[in-house]
């Protein structure tokens, strides 16, 4: 179910630009606030001043492709690394909005958005895409003090890892709170598991923590068990 | 102060002094961007790019791995505090696993050793990471897209013609070589542009000098009108480029 403030912005949009729209397509992500597919007509007129407008339109903090029909394909692309993007949605893209998408204006897609029939290579980048953004991005965070923010990244970056690896095995509709479950029965990886079961023990006590309590080592220790974890997983990899 | 190419030169030293501290937890240090290829525009140039090979045993030892993890995030802060230009972390990687795609050659070809073994000839990279570079073009055309208000806004301020700067300067370096990408042209980006003018010759690529004058002029790197007018050129090119490497994806996917 799309929320009010997305569909809002939606009519907004097609209030300013209805003419030149072709498809407007809502979906959830388990890791984001989702988003919406803007499929323009092909006559559209200049891409940039379109997208322009949508983005005047005030959107809510989701995010926002904005193509036209010829670019479809882009949607199931294995997405970018590194910053600024610290969780591409583009791995489960696909599968949320060919099986889940709400076509809130125009004609419904679906039918053009493709899985690819190997899911391997998703989970292979996606191992590649992690290292290079938690080992980077925590660096910075050091400096900044932020111990509990990379202790808590490192636990949602191996959950969302835990996800792609589940793409492997055929399922891609999973809760965040039920990924690490499935994992455990699809992939029976006992060391993955402990060290999973160790970073949520980390995660939990030191959110519990009172704010400038979290130490310092207790952050160096995520990010030890955040290697141990991807290595574990990219065992999987075939 | 202004900055000049000496404080970056005195940046770099520092971290080679840190990872001297990590003794034998690195194989090696490569450094890659505007100051491996001597190029730097002091202020401006981005610091720090140095990818830090550590050795692959490292990952496997609890206690040096937490060491040198130390020994980096203080590294990082010093560069933070002292860098003469815009600042980002340095990475780290271990010596055996295959490098992200996007940035292979300006790590192995481009780039400099400056700390250890040159191990870049062994490095290498993967068919699925080459697939994500091969996308790159793409995807940070949409990573611009909410730029685009800039098209029309009436009033700019400071921040927003910062914002428009630095979009025209990755413009300017970055999407040149990840269009050959697409294409499966793998060149460093200093070659770029004039490889990409042979592949899509019927592009005009007037624009990217253009945007070289204003990087060099501070008048026009600061001035609304003038970052207004260029970055809708700009996206003139984008989009004229973007229609032709679709074409080629959805030629080749057909064939």
């Amino acid at each position: 179910m799309t929320e009010e403030p997305v569909r809002e912005f939606a009519s907004r949009v097609i209030a300013r630009l209805g003419e030149q729209i072709e498809s407007i397509t809502a979906y959830s992500h388990p890791f984001t606030n989702g988003g919406l597919v803007i499929v323009f007509k092909d006559e559209a007129g200049f891409v940039p001043d379109l997208i322009s407008v949508v983005y005047s339109c005030e959107p809510p903090p989701i995010t926002l492709y904005c193509l036209r029909s010829a670019e479809l394909f882009q949607l199931s692309f294995p997405g970018v690394f590194g910053w600024p993007n610290p969780l591409e949605e583009k791995p489960l893209l696909a599968y949320r909005l060919k099986f889940k998408g709400d076509v809130i204006y125009g004609r419904d897609i679906s039918d053009e958005v493709v899985i690819r029939k190997d899911s391997m290579p998703l989970l292979e980048a996606q191992v590649q895409r992690c290292r290079q953004f938690v080992r980077n991005w925590s660096l910075d965070q050091f400096r900044r003090r932020n111990y509990l923010g990379i202790i808590k990244e490192t636990e949602r970056q191996i959950r969302y890892l835990m996800a792609i690896a589940l793409l492997t095995r055929g399922e891609w509709d999973v809760a965040p709170e039920n990924i690490p479950g499935r994992f455990e029965t699809l992939f029976e990886d006992k060391w993955a598991m402990q060290t999973w079961a160790d970073i949520n023990t980390l995660t939990q006590r030191e959110a519990a923590a009172s704010a400038g309590q979290v130490s310092r080592d207790s952050a160096k220790e995520a990010l030890w068990l955040f290697e141990r974890a991807v290595h574990y997983i990219e065992g999987h990899i075939r | 102060m202004t900055a000049s190419v000496k404080d970056y030169e005195d940046v770099l030293e520092g971290l080679l002094a840190d990872i001297a501290r990590m003794r034998d937890a690195v194989s090696c240090a490569v450094l890659f961007g505007s100051m491996a290829r001597g190029d730097v525009m002091p202020g401006h140039s981005d610091m720090m790019d140095v990818f830090v090979f550590l050795k692959h045993d490292l990952f496997d030892d609890k206690a040096r791995f937490l060491e040198s993890l130390e020994v980096m995030a203080e590294a990082c802060e010093k560069i933070a505090d002292k860098s003469p230009g815009p600042f980002h972390p340095f990475f780290y990687w271990s010596e055996t696993d295959p490098i992200p795609a996007t940035f292979a050659l300006d790590i192995t070809v481009h780039s400099k050793v400056v700390f250890g073994e040159d191990i870049r000839s062994r490095l290498n990279t993967t068919v699925a990471s080459r697939s994500v570079a091969q996308t790159s073009f793409f995807e940070m055309r949409r990573l611009g897209s909410p730029l685009m208000v800039y098209l029309h806004k009436k009033e700019l301020t400071e921040q927003d013609c910062g914002a428009i700067f630095n979009l025209l300067m990755a413009i300017k370096r970055d999407l040149p070589m990840l269009a050959l990408m697409v294409l499966g042209i793998w060149v460093v980006q200093k070659e770029s542009i004039p490889a990409l003018k042979e592949a899509v010759p019927d592009v005009n690529y007037d624009i990217l000098d253009r945007i070289v004058a204003i990087q060099q002029d501070q008048a026009e790197r600061t001035d609304p009108r003038v970052l207004q007018m260029t970055l809708r050129d700009a996206m003139i090119f984008v989009e004229s480029l973007n229609d032709r490497l679709i074409t080629h994806v959805n030629a080749r996917s057909q064939a």
